[in-house]
């Protein structure tokens, strides 16, 4: 009977000992962030009704290759009360999207949007007009949202496209 | 008693009685050929629209993804307003989105998805097509592919130098059109050189584009339930030419359009189908 009176208070301890030494690893992960996150707050850093001007962000895949590169001319920063989150609210825009080998596919003007900094999103409730980097594609809508990280774009409806395709040539009959 | 000259002259009428053969060697010569099998030339229907349906399947869940992040996740599955007009839209640039003569204009309703990852725009919702003599509508989604954008192209615009400090220097775009595919309810009309009205229309098509440097061929192929063919129009009594109407009657019937320059070829599935042909009326006999 005192054998295991004996080994109960001698395991107690260190079972207490292994419930704190629980903890710290939770608060470890708290503490590690997302460098990316870290910065995306970053920028966040600045209080609602600042201006920015001429902000230029690009983006690039795991390769290092370009997807998209968003400029805007005037940025404000407002509190989003829906999502009590902050949002860039900008005017002027350009969105250039990228192909998988880095080259321009795409260029599309804004005139405003608003940048959702946590789903690196831009979403267009105003006229979108994109234009192909070849001159033989545009397209324009009211409105649009463009993940700028895959470089995918959805130009919201009614929306207009126009391609230009080789004339036919006139043949006789086989 | 000679009976010989007797018989002579009673066979003698007969002779002359006698039609002449009503069906000569000539005749049955040009039957046979007429009716003889021919070779079917092989358009490839089947085989280029199968190709196309696996590829979309491929890049189907790649969108369904960003449009969910989008927030916009019903644009694929809801039932759609009619397609607008473009007399509704407003146009802030005047003449861009005017049809030209080496232009295809297209509308649609929900909106238009492009992906960095594949060279493919799809149209959502109402979508219509206008532009070579052609309308084609379809009322659930439209898929362009387009060929990658010519390296030499692109490498060729700037300086070697210049190219290096720009980095938008590397134009690539889209390349040229390859083919559309359209989903639900697809119609297509349009008219040849003489005026003959040409319909097609089916659940599913496929529009494809050649890309050959002395010839622009285009082709669409309709595969599915309920084809639609018809050249001239049957049911206008007072018209010019022979007009043909067909529909099917099989679920795997295909019917393939080929456009050589102002020339169109038309192919179908051999079985399953009924035709309906319309002729001239006879002209009033002169009195």
């Amino acid at each position: 009977m005192k054998l295991p009176l004996l080994m109960l208070i001698f395991f107690l301890p260190s079972c207490q000992k292994e419930e704190k030494r629980a903890r710290p690893p939770i608060q470890k992960e708290a503490n590690t962030e997302d460098p990316n996150e870290k910065q995306k707050q970053s920028l966040l850093n600045v209080p609602a009704g600042a201006v920015i001007e001429d902000l230029v962000l690009p983006y690039y895949n795991d390769d290092k290759k370009k997807v998209s590169l968003l400029t805007i001319k005037e940025v404000t920063v407002a509190d989003d009360l829906r999502s009590d989150k902050t949002i860039l609210k900008g005017e002027n825009l350009k969105v250039w999207l990228f192909d998988d080998e880095g080259a321009v596919r795409s260029t599309t003007v804004i005139s405003s949007a608003d940048y959702l900094v946590n789903k690196e999103q831009l979403v267009a409730k105003s006229e979108v007009l994109m234009i192909g980097s070849n001159g033989k594609f545009a397209a324009k809508s009211k409105g649009g949202v463009f993940s700028l990280t895959s470089g995918q774009a959805i130009l919201l409806g009614p929306a207009t496209a126009q391609f230009k395709i080789p004339q036919k040539k006139d043949i006789e009959a086989p | 008693m000679k009976l010989q000259p007797l018989i002579l002259l009673t066979v003698i009428p007969i002779l002359f009685a006698a039609p002449p053969p009503r069906v000569t060697d000539k005749d049955l010569a040009r039957f046979e050929r007429l009716v003889t099998p021919r070779g079917r030339p092989d358009l490839g229907a089947v085989e280029s629209y199968e190709k196309a349906q696996a590829r979309n399947q491929a890049t189907t869940k790649r969108m369904v993804d960003f449009l969910n992040s989008a927030s916009q996740p019903t644009l694929i599955s809801q039932t759609d307003s009619p397609a607008p007009s473009q007399d509704e839209i407003e146009d802030p640039l005047e003449g861009l989105f005017e049809p030209e003569p080496d232009t295809l204009l297209i509308s649609c309703s929900k909106g238009i998805y492009l992906d960095g990852e594949s060279y493919e725009i799809d149209y959502l919702g109402e979508v219509k097509i206008q532009g070579k003599g052609l309308t084609m509508t379809c009322d659930k989604q439209l898929k362009a592919l387009f060929y990658p954008p010519k390296k030499e192209e692109a490498a060729g615009k700037l300086p070697t130098e210049q190219a290096e400090k720009d980095p938008l220097a590397k134009f690539g775009g889209f390349g040229d059109l390859k083919q559309f595919t359209a989903s639900g309810n697809v119609r297509v009309n349009g008219k040849t050189e003489d005026g003959q009205i040409v319909y097609m229309g089916g659940d599913n098509a496929l529009y494809e584009m050649s890309k050959e440097s002395d010839l622009e061929n285009s082709t669409i192929t309709f595969r599915g339930k309920k084809i639609g063919f018809m050249m001239g129009d049957v049911t206008n009594k007072s018209k010019i030419g022979t007009s043909y109407a067909m529909t099917s009657v099989s679920n795997n019937a295909w019917i393939k359009a080929v456009v050589r320059g102002k020339m169109l070829f038309v192919e179908w599935s051999p079985t399953g189908w009924l035709t309906k042909v319309g002729f001239p009326p006879q002209a009033s006999e002169k009195k």
